[in-house]
Formats: structure tokens, sequence, C-alpha cells
């Protein structure tokens, strides 16, 4: 038995709320399978790779390139083989059932993430006082998850100006009833924008607006930073990168990224979303990384599963993407699953930035690292004081999840991680 | 404007309204004033006082209990060359006269091809508050403001009592005027001129944050909760409507635009009210204005209580304002 699936314009995070799509990659009757790039889209964050989610067939394309429409809207329909699967779900009980719903592909999850008021909205209406069936649940989401940006509920006037400003409303807390989004919750956005360009912000400019600006207004912030020796982390660099060509040398961010990655192992709490009240742990370490455009804003693509990665490959890994990222004309685009799957991120001063940098949370993560510029500065070493380097890593965490005895702690080992640059 | 506020009288809303009387009878020897009471007794509100020792018989009209007869002669003079003043007592009383003004003094200029207009001047009580129930307290403009070729006024100012008289008796329409029973005793300032044609919504109050419709009785109301809402902050526009038909859309849509919320004051019963067909307006031409839905406070739906405490709960109240534009400015509407 086959089953059509809809592949819908992606929402490549919180802040996305409309894409282009800019040409398919496949026709109909394509055999696709998961992982395979089926179009180009342009979006805030530039042109992007999309990717599929299941393996089957393209049975139809229902949207020409060039056009641009709203995340959710239905691009294509894609038949899957699904039969032995479905029979089974169906005889399995009522948890299994839940637990199965769970492991949605990444793309629903993170749709349904930015529509996640709406279902409870529904049961909450008094209106509607027969609490819904399971059945009726699952329907719900279903059709909100193809709906989610219609399902923001905003005044008339916040609608209008979101349209001409190109704000996505729903990263927005709304005070009016329901949460819907009224004036005065964009009144800080909208007179930033006429403050800083005389007139409308730029689509990137806005998007980061709306995603920080809901970041500081909900999430409780606190911030630690601890001044680490790095002098062993650049010896072995220097070994590592002694035979190599300038193009292949492994930078010290890439050990940061690893270090990171195997500290979140014994630190889980900072890693995962906030949503809907409450903390849900992720259950892979995805961390993003604040590449800044030549043109101007910033992209955060993830390296996925990054403690299973050696550094050579993270240092690999992170130059292709910085490249895709920044590569205007090249042809060379990230892909849609490296903007939507972080679990983390990480923001990184380099050589030329500031000594400590204290991030901003990105909505539904729960910490940000950043790390400032290398210094050089005296140690004591024993008895006496050598000239050392040091750098200062600095926590930004969501204190609804994480408590300051913990976070100090993750820097801690965090460091000690760095004093053993050969375990990474 | 500010030549003529320096030249402001202080009178009550009914002297003001005897002023415009005794004016329309000097300037024009065609007008007359004509009902039930108006001429030896001098008004069952007291407007016409004085004015039948001074004009006459022949000027100042006492008719017999029959507003559907009277109500007609004055439609017949209007058609025969004059310029007459009719008052019924209240609007409650004006339905027996409903077949004249709606089937006749309304439709005439459209049935006869434009050869017959019925230049009369209909004035009436109306609202509550004096204790004076069901029979004589109600809130009926929106029933004439229904009618095409009516021209419905509600003067809430004293200079409006003053002198939309005069501005009505000069339209060649019928022109209906309603005079709040509650408004009559109040003093107030009226002015050496009109402060605008008698079509015209003025603005009462600069504001910025909520905008308040109202008018006729309902506007010293409006004003006191619009003074109150100030002390918490909350900058309210106030919009006297004064015309009720035709309605000046422009001047309640550039408020609306402005404020982008809207409480509509109305002492009409909210089920097919003026406030509904205010509402209707706001939301066909501004609605991606709006930041809240419109919200009416209007009279309880049930006739006009005779106890004070019964009929003053029925009506819109100050603290009602007050509460309704709280919950609007703090986005819980």
């Amino acid at each position: 038995m086959t089953k059509s699936i809809d592949i819908t314009m992606p929402s490549l995070g919180a802040d996305m709320t409309e894409g282009m799509l800019v040409e398919w990659l496949i026709k109909e009757g394509d055999k696709v399978q998961h992982g395979d790039v089926i179009a180009v889209l342009e979006t805030q964050k530039g042109a992007i790779d999309m990717e599929v989610y299941h393996d089957g067939i393209i049975t139809q394309l229902l949207l020409q390139p060039v056009n641009t429409v709203p995340v959710g809207t239905v691009l294509a329909t894609i038949e899957v083989i699904a039969a032995a699967e479905d029979t089974e779900e169906q005889s399995l009980n009522k948890s299994k059932q839940q637990s199965s719903t769970t492991e949605k592909t990444v793309t629903e999850q993170i749709t349904t993430e930015k529509i996640i008021d709406e279902p409870a909205l529904l049961l909450a209406d008094p209106l509607t006082e027969k609490p819904l069936t399971t059945t009726q649940q699952s329907h719900t989401q279903k059709v909100n998850i193809s709906t989610n940006v219609d399902t923001v509920l905003a005044s008339p006037v916040v609608r209008k100006i979101a349209k001409v400003q190109k704000l996505d409303l729903s990263v927005i807390k709304g005070s009016g009833p329901n949460g819907a989004v009224i004036l005065k919750d964009i009144a800080q956005i909208t007179q930033k924008a006429v403050l800083t360009e005389g007139g409308l912000l730029t689509n990137m400019r806005s998007a980061i607006s709306a995603a920080m600006t809901k970041s500081k207004q909900e999430i409780p912030h606190f911030y630690l930073s601890l001044d680490v020796s790095i002098n062993k982390a650049q010896q072995w660099l220097q070994q590592a990168n002694h035979d190599k060509t300038p193009k292949e040398h492994i930078l010290l961010i890439a050990l940061l990224l690893k270090a990171v990655a195997l500290t979140l192992i014994k630190y889980p709490r900072l890693n995962g979303f906030y949503r809907d009240d409450c903390f849900e742990q992720a259950s892979e370490i995805n961390i993003a990384n604040v590449i800044s455009l030549r043109t101007g804003g910033v992209v955060v693509p993830a390296l996925r599963n990054v403690e299973q990665l050696s550094v050579p490959e993270i240092m690999h890994a992170l130059r292709d993407m910085t490249r895709r990222s920044r590569a205007i004309e090249s042809g060379e685009r990230l892909r849609s699953s490296e903007l939507m799957n972080a679990t983390i991120t990480i923001t990184n001063m380099g050589e030329r930035g500031a000594d400590r940098v204290f991030g901003i949370i990105y909505p539904p993560q729960v910490a940000i690292i950043g790390f400032g510029k290398v210094n050089k500065v005296p140690q004591v070493c024993g008895d006496k004081i050598d000239i050392g380097e040091q750098l200062t890593v600095c926590l930004s965490a969501d204190h609804r999840v994480v408590d300051g005895m913990l976070a100090a702690k993750f820097l801690n080992s965090l460091a000690k991680k760095l004093q053993k640059p050969e375990q990474l | 404007m500010s030549e003529h506020r320096n030249n402001s009288q202080k009178m009550t809303y009914r002297e003001a309204l005897r002023a415009g009387i005794e004016q329309c009878l000097n300037d024009d020897e065609r007008t007359f004033l004509m009902g039930e009471d108006v001429g030896r007794y001098g008004g069952c509100y007291g407007v016409s006082k004085g004015l039948f020792e001074h004009y006459g018989a022949e000027r100042i009209i006492d008719t017999p209990l029959c507003e559907s007869g009277f109500v007609g002669v004055g439609i017949g003079a209007a058609l025969g060359g004059m310029r007459p003043i009719v008052e019924v007592m209240t609007v409650n009383f004006s339905l027996l006269a409903m077949d004249q003004i709606v089937n006749s003094a309304a439709t005439l200029r459209h049935m006869s091809g434009g050869q017959l207009n019925v230049p009369v001047v209909i004035r009436m009580a109306c609202g509550a508050g004096l204790q004076l129930a069901a029979q004589h307290s109600h809130s009926w403009e929106n029933l004439y403001a229904h009618i095409p070729g009516l021209k419905v006024l509600s003067p809430a100012t004293h200079n409006d009592a003053r002198y939309m008289l005069l501005q009505a008796i000069k339209d060649l329409d019928p022109v209906i005027i309603f005079e709040h029973v509650m408004l009559l005793n109040n003093q107030g300032e009226v002015f050496s001129e009109p402060e605008a044609d008698m079509e015209k919504a003025l603005v009462r109050k600069q504001g910025r944050d909520i905008t308040l419709l109202t008018y006729g009785g309902s506007l010293p109301k409006v004003l006191m909760a619009a003074a109150e809402l100030e002390a918490l902050n909350i900058n309210v526009e106030v919009v006297d409507l004064r015309c009720l038909r035709p309605l000046d859309t422009s001047t309640i849509l550039a408020s609306v635009k402005k404020t982008h919320r809207v409480i509509i004051i109305d002492e009409g019963w909210k089920t097919g009210s003026l406030a509904g067909e205010l509402s209707a307006i706001i939301m066909e031409q501004a609605f991606w204005y709006l930041d809240a839905p419109v919200q009416r406070i209007c009279t309880q739906e049930v006739p006009i209580p005779y106890p004070s405490h019964l009929e003053q709960a029925a009506l819109p109240q100050v603290e009602k304002i007050i509460s309704c534009a709280q919950r609007l400015f703090e986005g819980k509407q």
C-alpha cells in the first residue's frame, strides 16, 4: 500500500514565515530517497537546498518556480510505500502510538513547534467543552502542521504591519486574548525598524530582530564566564598542523566544538529545547555556529552529531559550511536540515574579536556558548610566572531550565577537556 | 474658532434650545412652533417657556394630543411653503406619528421626482435618567437614522443645542432633532457661532489610545470617563457623532485609524443599534487598522425601568466605560 504525503515549504527556524521556490531539481515521477535535494529555496537566510524526508516517488509538483509562499504551503506530493508500517501501527496500543508520533521527522517537529500553542488553544476553547478524543487531537495537529502560518492569532493592524515589514508573528509572544499578538507586542520592533533603516528592515534584519526580541523578552538569561588556558590546545594544534598546507590547517574552533560536544554528553540539560513550559532534552548533539555574512547579518547552520566526529572532520565540515553560507553565486548552498536541527549554539569571536561574548539564546534552544579571542596573559606555573595563552568562555543559559551551579560545572568540565586535547 | 470661544456665554441646555427657537422665529416669519403644551404651559420640559407671550398664538401653537395629526399638519405646512418646528413630547410618542414621518415626510421628495420637498424640523425629547419609566425614556434615534430621506441630529453640547436648529431649519429636507432629557438642566458654554456644519462629527477630545464614539446624552459621561482614564495613563479620543444620519464616516474612520481601538457608547439597545451600524462601518472600512474587536456599551435590553437604581443599572455608565477601556488598552478584550 502506498501513502501520499504533502511536501510543504519548510520552516528553517522559528523566524521564517515564507520562502521562495527558485527551482525544482526533480520532476514528477522521479524516485527520491530520504535526504535527496529536491529543490532550491530562497529564504531570509539565503539560498537553501531543500531535502526530502521520505523515500518514494514524486507524484505532483504543485508550485511553479519562481514563487514565494508561506511556510506550510504544499509544494509537491510524494507517494511513499508505507503498507507494512501502517497495519502494524494500527494494532499497536495507545502509548506506542504516542511514541511513534514523537518520532516525526525534523521538519514536522520544527513546524509543529511554531504552532505549539494552537492545539492547546483549541482544547482550552470554552466553546468546545467536550474533551477531544485522541484521534481528534492528532487530526487537529495534522491540520495545524499544514496551516501553521494562518493559525498565529494577531489583530488586523498587526497583520498588516507584519506583512509590510515582513515580521514573523509566530515568534512574537502575544499579550492579547488567547495570546493574540497585538500592537503593543510589536511596538518595539516596529519602532526599531523605523529608527534603523528609515522605514523597513531587510528580511534578514527583521528575522534576527524578531528572534532576538522574542528571546530577550521570554528567556530569563544568566551568564557565567571562565578564563581557560589553551596552551596545551595550541601546542596540540601546532603539531597536528605541522605537515598540513594552510588550507588544511585545523583551527582552534574545531577543538572547541568537539570539547563542547563531549561536555554536553555529561550535561544534557544545556542541550535541547524549552517549549510549552517544559524542557525537552535533544536526542542528538547538533551545534550551530554563528557565521557572520560579508553583506551583514548572520546565519547559524548546525553541525550534526558533533560528538561522533573527529576534530579534522569537524574542521572540514565547518569550512564547507562557512563557504556555503557565504557563497552567493557559486551555486553552493546550505541545506535545509542544517538550519533546522540545532540543539545548542556557539558564537566565536575569532582573532579580531572581543575578549568575551555573551550571546543571546536562539529560541527554543536553552544555551549559547561564546568564545572570546585568544589573549597572551601572565600565568602562574608552579612558583613562577609564564606568558601563556587563554580565552574566555561565556555561557548564556536559560534559568527556567538550568541553574548557576550546573552551568559553572559545565564550564569547568569544558576547561578540563581543553587541557587534554589529544583525547578530543 | 477661538474668537468665538472668547465670546462665550454660560447658559443651560434648555436656555440654549430656547435661544435657537427664538432666533429661528426672528429670522424667518414662515417659522412657527407647534406641539403639545408648547404654548400656554411653556413646553412639557420648559423649553418654550415665555415664547407664547412674546410671539402669540399664531406662531406658538398648542395642539391636541394627537401626534399623527399635528405632525401631519407640520408636514403639510412645510409642503405649503412654511418652515415649521414641530415638537413631539418624547420619542416614545413619536411612534404614533411615525407613519407621517416615515411614509410621507421622508419619501415625498423621492416619490414626486424632486418636485416636492418637506422642510420640516421635528424636535423630540429622548433618553432615560429622570425616572419617567418605559413610557417616556427610550433612545430610539436609530429608528429614524434607519430611514433614507431623513436627517437625524443629536446635539450633545450647549453650542449644538443653540445652533443646530438654525442649521436644520435651513435644510430643504425633513430633519429630526433629539434632545436628551438629562442634558436640559446642565450649564454650559455657548459661543457666537456653530462649531461646524450639522452633518459633521467633531472630536471633542484628542487622544491616541482608544476612540470613544458616542452621541447625545452619553457625551458628558464619556468625557467624564475620558478625564478619569487620563489619570490612569490611558489617552482616549472622544468623537461626538452629532449627526446620526448621514453619518460622518470620514471623521470616524480617521480616529479609528489613529487609535486602532474603539468603544461605542450608545444609549440605545444593543440589538439592531446604531452602535452595531458603526461597528459594521469600521469593520468594512478600517478592519486592517484594528488592534482589538470593536466594543459596544449599550443599554440593557429591557424596557427602561422606573426604580432609580434599576434605571441607572440599565444605562451605560462612566465606570463601565472606564473598565472597558482599561481591558481594551491592556489587550484583554
